[in-house]
C-alpha cells in the first residue's frame, strides 16, 4: 500500500459526508449549484447562509428526499440515492419546518419510530430533559413544543449522523442551551453532525466547521478558528479632538458606527494603514479585536 | 412495512367505522321495508316497463321483474347498484387521497421518508393500508345483510352475497388503484381526487350515454361500471370474465405505475414527492430573502 493509499483509506474511514459537485435545478432556477463539502466523523458542521441560499435544498438532496439534478452524495461511504434505508438507519433528521401528525400525541409519534428504529434507551432522559408532556396530542403543541418533539424525534435512536436543519428555531435559550449539550455530547461519543442555522451564536458556541451557502454556491469552507482568524478586525477609536473621515477612506475600511468622537470601524486586510492614520491624532481610547462570525458572515455577503 | 400499514389503518380507525356503520344503515333502511315494497311489486313492474331503458340502466335495472320481487334484486336495484358504490368511491379515494399527496400537502411526509424504510415499503404499506379497509367495509357492508334480513324475516338466498363481495372487492381495488395512480401524480389531495372523481365521472356519464343511443353502445365497455353488474352478481350468482380482467388489470397497472412514480421520483418531474412543495418554498425563501436585502438597504 503506497502512503497516498494509506491517506485515502485514512481519509475513507472518517469521513462521514461527502458531498460531491451537487446541483440542484428547478427548471431555470438553480437552487443549489454544484457544492462540494465533506464533514469529518465526531465534527459538528455549521451550515450557513441566509434564506433562500440553499440549504434545506442541500439538506433535503442529502436525505434523499429530493433528487439532486447532478452530483454525488455519500455517507458512510453509501450512495444516498442507492443506500438510503441503511444510512437512514444510521441518520436521526430534523426538519427545517417540523410538520408531525397532529391527531398523534408525542408517545404515539416515538412508538411509530421505535417501530422501525428498535426502542429508544434514551427516550425518557430526552423526555425529561426537554420538559415534554408525550401525552398530549401534536395540534395542542405550541411551536416550541413541536420543535421539542422534532428534536426528541431526531435524537431517541442515538443515531451516529445528525442532520438538523435549523435546530433552535422556537426554543427559549434554556432549552436551546439542552439542544446544545445533547449535540456537544453525541459529537463527544462519536456522532457527526451536520447541522443549519440562522443563529451565527450558536454555530460559533458549538461548531466546529462551517461552510457558508451562497446563491447556492459554497463560498466558504473552514474550522471557526480559521474563520474567526481571518484578517478581519474591528476597531473601535475615541478621539481627543474631531476626526476627518476621509482619513479613513482607506480600501478595505468601512466605517461601522460614528458617533461624537467615536469611530467604529471593520476592516479586511492589513491593520497597519489604519493605525498609521491613528497616529494623527490624539486618542483617548482603542479596543481591536477580531471580527465575530457574524462579521465575517456579513463580509463574505457583502463581497 | 407493516408499522406504516398499522398506522394507515390506526390513523384512519374512525373514519373506516363511519363508513361501516353507514354501509350498515341503508341496510337497516332498505330491508325491513322490504316487504311492504314486495308486496306491491307486481304493479311496480308494470309501472316501471314505461320507463325508457337508458334512465333503468342509470339505476342498475338490468331486468326489471327480478328488480322487485326478491330481496336480492330490490337491493341491487335501491342500494348495490347506486348509492353503495358511491360509499365505496368515497372510501377509496380518502385512503388513496391521503397516502400520498395528502402526506405530501400536510408535510409529515418527512417524518415516514427519514426513517430506514424503503420509498417500496412506505407505498405498499400505505397501499395495503388503504386496500384492508376496503375489503373490511365490503365484507361487512355486504354480509350484514343476512343477519338483518333474518331479524326482519325477510327471505334471502346467501349465496348471492358471496358473488357481489367479489365483486365489490374487484370494483373497490380497482378504483383504489387509480386513486392512488392519481394521489401519486399530485402534490395535494384536493388535486388527486379531483383527478379520481373526473374519471369516475367521465366513466359514469359513458355508461349513461351507451343506454341512450345504439350508435353509442359501445362507449360502455370504457366504463367501470358497465362492468359492475350488482344484479348479475347478487341475482345469478356471476361475474363477468370481462370485468373480473378489467378490475384486476386496472389494479395491477395502476398500482404498479403509482408505486414506481412513488419509488423512482425522476429528478425532471417537479410535481412528485416534495419538489413541488420544494419549489414552492424555494421561491417564498427567496422572496423572502430579498425581502429582507430591501429592508436592510432602507
Amino acid at each position: 500500500m503506497t502512503l497516498l493509499e494509506f491517506d485515502l483509506n485514512i481519509n475513507r474511514m472518517t469521513q462521514v459526508l461527502s458531498v460531491q459537485n451537487l446541483g440542484k435545478y428547478y427548471g431555470e432556477t438553480k437552487a443549489v449549484d454544484g457544492i462540494n463539502l465533506s464533514v469529518e466523523k465526531g465534527e459538528i458542521f455549521g451550515f450557513l447562509g441566509p434564506n433562500g441560499a440553499g440549504k434545506t435544498t442541500t439538506i433535503r438532496c442529502i436525505m434523499d428526499f429530493i433528487r439532486p439534478s447532478f452530483g454525488k452524495i455519500a455517507a458512510f461511504n453509501l450512495d444516498s440515492h442507492l443506500d438510503s434505508v441503511q444510512i437512514k438507519a444510521k441518520t436521526g433528521y430534523l426538519s427545517g419546518d417540523v410538520r408531525i401528525y397532529e391527531n398523534w400525541t408525542g408517545q404515539e409519534h416515538f412508538r411509530f419510530i421505535e417501530s422501525m428504529r428498535g426502542k429508544s434507551k434514551i427516550l425518557s432522559k430526552l423526555i425529561k430533559d426537554f420538559d415534554f408532556d408525550p401525552k398530549v396530542k401534536a395540534k395542542k403543541l405550541s411551536s416550541g413544543g413541536k420543535q421539542k418533539l422534532g428534536i426528541i424525534m431526531a435524537f431517541l435512536s442515538e443515531p451516529e449522523m445528525l442532520i438538523l436543519d435549523e435546530p433552535t428555531t422556537a426554543l427559549d435559550p434554556l432549552l436551546q442551551n439542552t439542544v446544545y449539550d445533547y449535540i456537544l455530547n453525541f459529537a463527544r461519543e462519536g456522532s457527526t453532525v451536520f447541522m443549519s442555522s440562522h443563529n451565527l451564536h450558536e454555530v460559533q458556541k458549538i461548531c466546529s466547521r462551517v461552510g457558508i451557502i451562497k446563491q447556492g454556491k459554497i463560498i466558504a469552507e473552514e474550522s471557526v478558528e480559521e474563520l474567526r482568524s481571518k484578517k478581519i478586525h474591528v476597531v473601535k477609536a475615541t478621539f481627543d479632538s474631531k476626526v476627518s473621515m476621509a482619513d479613513f477612506d482607506l480600501s478595505g475600511v468601512e466605517v461601522f458606527k460614528e458617533s461624537a468622537g467615536s469611530l467604529t470601524l471593520r476592516i479586511k486586510g492589513d491593520i497597519n494603514p489604519v493605525i498609521s492614520k491613528m497616529h494623527n491624532y490624539k486618542l483617548k481610547d482603542l479596543e481591536v479585536s477580531h471580527a465575530s462570525l457574524e462579521d465575517i458572515f456579513m463580509a463574505y455577503y457583502e463581497r | 412495512m407493516f408499522p406504516i400499514f398499522l398506522r394507515t389503518i390506526k390513523n384512519k380507525r374512525t373514519a373506516i367505522i363511519a363508513y361501516i356503520v353507514s354501509g350498515i344503515a341503508f341496510l337497516l333502511m332498505y330491508i325491513p321495508i322490504y316487504p311492504s315494497f314486495a308486496s306491491s311489486g307486481k304493479q311496480l313492474v308494470e309501472i316501471m316497463k314505461n320507463y325508457p331503458q337508458g334512465f333503468l340502466k342509470a339505476f342498475g335495472i338490468e331486468d326489471i321483474a327480478q328488480a322487485f320481487l326478491s330481496l336480492e334484486g330490490y337491493l341491487s336495484t335501491e342500494h348495490f347498484g347506486f348509492v353503495w358504490p358511491l360509499v365505496l368511491i368515497f372510501l377509496a379515494l380518502s385512503f388513496a387521497g391521503n397516502s400520498i399527496a395528502g402526506e405530501i400537502e400536510k408535510g409529515t411526509m418527512e417524518v415516514v421518508l427519514s426513517q430506514p424504510i424503503s420509498r417500496l415499503k412506505i407505498y405498499f404499506g400505505k397501499y395495503l393500508g388503504g386496500l384492508g379497509a376496503i375489503v373490511l367495509f365490503v365484507t361487512t357492508s355486504i354480509f350484514a345483510s343476512i343477519p338483518i334480513a333474518a331479524i326482519f324475516n325477510v327471505h334471502y338466498v346467501a349465496k348471492g352475497y358471496i358473488y357481489m363481495t367479489i365483486l365489490g372487492v374487484l370494483f373497490g381495488i380497482a378504483i383504489y388503484g387509480l386513486a392512488m395512480l392519481c394521489s401519486s401524480f399530485a402534490s395535494d389531495k384536493g388535486k388527486a381526487n379531483f383527478m379520481t372523481g373526473g374519471v369516475l365521472i367521465a366513466m359514469y356519464v359513458l355508461n349513461i350515454l351507451s343506454g341512450l343511443k345504439s350508435n353509442l353502445d359501445d362507449l360502455k365497455y370504457l366504463s367501470f361500471f358497465h362492468y359492475f353488474n350488482a344484479s348479475g352478481a347478487l341475482l345469478n350468482y356471476k361475474i363477468d370474465s370481462i370485468a373480473i380482467l378489467v378490475f384486476v388489470l386496472t389494479t395491477i397497472i395502476a398500482s404498479s405505475q403509482s408505486s414506481l412514480r412513488t419509488i423512482r421520483q425522476p429528478p425532471e418531474s417537479a410535481a412528485i414527492l416534495f419538489q413541488a412543495e420544494e419549489i414552492a418554498s424555494f421561491h417564498s425563501q427567496r422572496r423572502e430573502s430579498c425581502e429582507q436585502v430591501t429592508l436592510k438597504c432602507f
